[in-house]
């Protein structure tokens, strides 16, 4: 299992704030989640979101395991 | 230094002095823009450069510092300037009616000591955080949404920057009007003060802070350097090099479209999508 934390608004949106997910890629566990299409779009990560396992983005880092802890963050733009 | 008294008991004679020395740029002057200009006026900032092509709206009133209804339809660093000059008449302000594009952006970084993003827009972010890091400039970031907003700052060579983690934003997604209140943008730029305050105290973290304003929870999150970075780590500045389209919000109308005007009175007509603005023969387009 991989601990998945959403910050900010999307916690409101989504409905809860941590859950273990469990799931094969990074967009698996995501859409297990994202029921609404918040953060996914036709199977990608929207503009305007950081992804961070264990604090690396997932730029960086895409490989997942068991114990990990996901944060999803969101950018905002607006000023 | 009676002015100063009060601020000097919490931050010391260096950190003021660091202060009064400093030259710094505030990007955009709308709720963010608006309300850092009056802080830096206030805390003896030597010397405040606001840029904005943009003029003052009913609808920016609700959430905006230093504007009034008698500043409606005027240019907005015209205004931000006028009324820092009466608040604080040691400060020296420069009002620049323009956005930062890839025309103008390095030139507008050059000789600051830290540049403050106000703006509202991802692209042009991201044009200002190239030309920050290739001018080795610190930034500090500040965005809202609703009742939410981020904040980090970027010193070029110690810690990631906005191009490490942001992609541009295309077609309707970075046209969406965002919602907020008078609270979010003056607290998110109080948070951008205290950076460059701690800045200034060589206090620098590699972390984005985030503000939930319904819950009241901040939280930081250590952002790495992303070793593909366009900016930081490749320096390669795509957005200072290509000009990246921007569909909405307000752009710059090319000047060979224009018969040349050699004054700089404000001239402002509607469009089918919104306004065109000029100061001269220098003309804006802002859509809606």
């Amino acid at each position: 299992m991989k601990k998945i934390i959403l910050l900010g608004p999307l916690s409101n949106q989504l409905g809860f704030k941590e859950k273990d997910v469990d799931g094969s890629d990074i967009i698996d566990i995501i859409s297990k989640v994202d029921r609404k299409g918040i953060i996914l779009q036709n199977g990608k990560i929207k503009p305007g979101y950081i992804i961070l396992i264990n604090g690396v983005d997932l730029r960086i880092k895409s490989k997942v395991s068991d114990g990990d802890v996901i944060y999803v963050v969101p950018i905002n733009h607006g000023g | 230094m009676e002015r100063y008294s009060r601020q000097l008991l919490a931050l010391g004679i260096d950190v003021q002095e660091r202060i009064m020395e400093s030259k710094v740029a505030v990007v955009g002057c709308g709720a963010l823009g608006s309300s850092l200009a009056e802080l830096l006026g206030r805390l003896g900032v030597g010397e405040i450069t606001i840029i904005d092509a943009d003029i003052v709206e009913m609808s920016n009133l609700h959430r905006t510092h230093l504007f009034t209804e008698k500043d409606l339809m005027r240019p907005k660093a015209i205004v931000c300037k006028e009324k820092i000059e009466e608040i604080n008449s040691e400060v020296k302000i420069n009002a620049v009616l323009d956005i930062v594009d890839q025309t103008n952006a390095l030139d507008i970084v050059k000789g600051k000591d830290i540049v403050f993003d106000a703006l509202d827009s991802v692209n042009y972010r991201l044009i200002l955080n190239d030309a920050c890091v290739a001018n080795k400039v610190p930034l500090i970031y500040a965005g809202i949404s609703g009742e939410y907003g981020t904040v980090k700052l970027i010193v070029p060579g110690k810690t990631s920057c906005l191009s490490c983690f942001m992609t541009p934003g295309e077609g309707s997604n970075s046209c969406e009007i965002i919602g907020t209140t008078s609270i979010v943008p003056t607290v998110m730029a109080s948070l951008q003060v205290q950076l460059y305050l701690n800045y200034l105290r060589r206090e620098v973290q590699d972390e984005m802070i985030l503000f939930d304003f319904r819950t009241m929870n901040m939280e930081k999150v250590k952002i790495n350097m992303n070793p593909n970075c366009e900016a930081c780590a490749l320096h390669e500045y795509i957005y200072i090099k290509e000009n990246i389209s921007q569909s909405c919000g307000i752009s710059r109308i090319s000047n060979e479209t224009l018969s040349e005007d050699s004054s700089s009175e404000i001239k402002i007509s509607k469009t089918q999508d919104g306004l065109t603005i000029c100061y001269g023969s220098k003309c804006f387009k802002k859509r809606v």
